[in-house]
């Protein structure tokens, strides 16, 4: 499966019913509260195997999909 | 034991490495709010085998943060200062409600639940029967005694004076004076009301209802949201009339004396 869908995967056991291809600001508009990240931030370092930590939990991070797949690609 | 950390990173590490595949956690921690509680020497620390214990004291108090992984368990709890916590949890969040569980065996017992409802941004046009107006700093004093006469410190999550002198500043508390305050925390999407308190001789009066609508002329386009005590009928009642429902957020208030 490749690294998206894997990253789709994991949003939408975090929060179903949200089409994240669509959202811009998950985190600004709070589509994805600061709880989730925490679970969001947990599965992509067991599954992407890469390491995060508190300083990565903003906000431009995690806003779109695109923005969490670039952080996944900066710490591979 | 708790502990005083040595340093931001050693807190920064402890808390990295919990974030494993179905950890759970009450912490939504900014670095800039542990940096804050460093600094004025405020935070504790407690790793165990499976999760990790955060604590901000307050004098008399401190408040909890917990970090627990999937199937481990808390260790037996031995501090002697008076510890209140709050999991903020949703129905599909079990691992969370087993967290509490777990806090209730170790002699936390819960004070009270609340409930988050939430209103959608929509305009709003009200004529408040009291004069309302936005605290200047010479009313700290003022604020700060309204505060304290309505809530309970231990559970009320009070601002320190430092933050209290900063949200005047920013315009985020309104008052009614010698009546009441509203103290509210905006963001980007949405703005929260962390405090509203009317003096106990000035209920029934109708300053609440002001206060909240003085809030949502400025606020109400953007979502609004309160914690509210789900015992506190009236105000509930209050917050519904002026369109806020219930959004499936809930939390426990736990402590332990």
């Amino acid at each position: 499966m490749n690294n998206r869908l894997e990253l789709l995967n994991i949003l939408t056991s975090v929060c179903p019913g949200v089409d994240f291809e669509k959202e811009s600001a998950l985190v600004d508009d709070e589509i994805l509260e600061s709880l989730d990240l925490v679970t969001i931030v947990s599965e992509m370092m067991d599954t992407f195997d890469i390491e995060l930590n508190v300083e990565d939990l903003l906000p431009e991070n995690f806003n779109s999909v695109d923005a969490m797949m670039q952080l996944i690609e900066e710490r591979k | 034991m708790m502990k005083k950390p040595e340093s931001y990173e050693e807190v920064s590490r402890l808390i990295a490495s919990q974030l494993k595949p179905g950890v759970v956690t009450n912490a939504a921690i900014s670095s800039q709010e542990l940096l804050q509680e460093l600094e004025h020497g405020t935070l504790r620390i407690m790793p165990f085998e499976g999760g990790l214990l955060l604590a901000r004291q307050r004098g008399t108090f401190q408040r909890l943060w917990f970090y627990l992984q999937k199937g481990a368990c808390l260790p037996s709890w031995t501090q002697n200062l008076p510890t209140v916590m709050e999991i903020p949890m949703r129905s599909r969040d079990l691992g969370l409600a087993e967290a509490a569980r777990q806090f209730q065996q170790q002699g936390f017992s819960s004070c009270f639940t609340r409930q988050r409802v939430t209103r959608k941004a929509a305009p709003v046009e009200f004529s408040p029967k009291f004069s309302v107006c936005s605290a200047q700093i010479q009313d700290l004093q003022q604020v700060s005694t309204i505060l304290e006469t309505c809530f309970q410190p231990l559970t009320a999550c009070l601002p320190t004076k430092e933050a209290l002198e900063q949200d005047i500043a920013n315009g985020h508390v309104l008052l009614i004076p010698h009546v009441g305050v509203l103290r509210l925390i905006p963001g980007k999407a949405s703005a929260e009301v962390r405090q509203l308190a009317v003096l106990p001789q000035a209920r029934g009066t109708g300053a609440a209802r002001a206060l909240m609508q003085a809030y949502l002329q400025r606020w109400g386009h953007m979502t609004n949201r309160i914690w509210v005590r789900t015992d506190f009928e009236s105000v509930l009642h209050l917050y519904q009339s002026l369109g806020f429902v219930p959004d499936g957020w809930t939390s426990q208030v736990l402590f332990r004396p």
